[in-house]
């Protein structure tokens, strides 16, 4: 499991963690990626990367599931706290990527995994 | 156990380095070994920094009396402007250049993999 919770811009925490992902992906292992805390920025809808010039995540996140990268789950509580919701986040085809999870959820699958990479 | 451990924070700004050094030490005196070390993102600062030589040094000599594989991520440090070639001419330093294929490898081979300063 890759565990995001850093935000998008000012630093390179989000890419590199989804360079990880990548290459991690073709060693056939199951990938989970949970974002949580600041790092339920890096799945908003529509981010622009505008000034700051830093090249956005979106596309890379959009673009997982040709890696067989499908189990990526976000913090329910991370988004009330930033007064999101599951509908501001990044769509494909007007289908949401992301499975929300409340305290409980995560706890049990962060228990389940083998090996958690936090970035 | 084998434990492998991955370094994400820079040794001038955060405690990642020398917190994971003394890990190492203490995985070791405790009877476990040491499968791997990786320094990934600002991390790699710690095997390539001019500034960095405290890290640098402390580093190979748990390498010389180990053996145990420091990896450095070369995507990272060339993101960052590092001279890889010039720093790391080979792996005779105790680091070795590699890409993110050797996280992935250490994240499955080892029994643990511990995260240093993210």
């Amino acid at each position: 499991m890759f565990l995001i919770r850093s935000r998008p811009f000012g630093h390179l925490s989000g890419l590199e963690a989804l360079e990880a992902v990548l290459a991690t992906s073709v060693f056939d292992q199951q990938i989970t990626l949970l974002y949580m805390d600041e790092g339920v920025y890096q799945l908003l809808d529509r981010q622009d990367a505008g000034p700051s010039d830093h090249s956005s995540v979106s596309k890379t996140i959009a673009a997982l599931h040709l890696y067989d990268v499908n189990r990526i789950f976000v913090c329910t509580r991370s988004l009330a706290e930033r007064g999101l919701t599951s509908s501001d986040l990044l769509k494909v085809d007007g289908r949401s990527l992301f499975k929300s999870l409340n305290t409980e959820e995560i706890r049990n699958l962060v228990d389940e995994q083998d090996r958690v990479l936090g970035f | 156990m084998k434990i492998a451990l991955l370094v994400l924070g820079a040794p001038e700004s955060s405690l990642a380095s020398r917190t994971a050094l003394r890990f190492a030490r203490a995985v070791l005196a405790s009877g476990h070994s040491l499968h791997s070390v990786f320094f990934y993102a600002d991390g790699v600062y710690c095997a390539l920094s001019p500034a960095a030589s405290d890290s640098i040094d402390s580093w190979q000599k748990l390498s010389a009396d180990t053996s145990v594989n420091l990896s450095v991520c070369v995507g990272a440090s060339e993101r960052r402007g590092l001279p890889i070639k010039q720093d790391i001419p080979s792996s005779t330093n105790g680091f070795t250049v590699s890409g993110l294929g050797s996280l992935a490898h250490a994240a499955i081979e080892a029994d643990r993999l511990l995260t240093f300063g993210s």
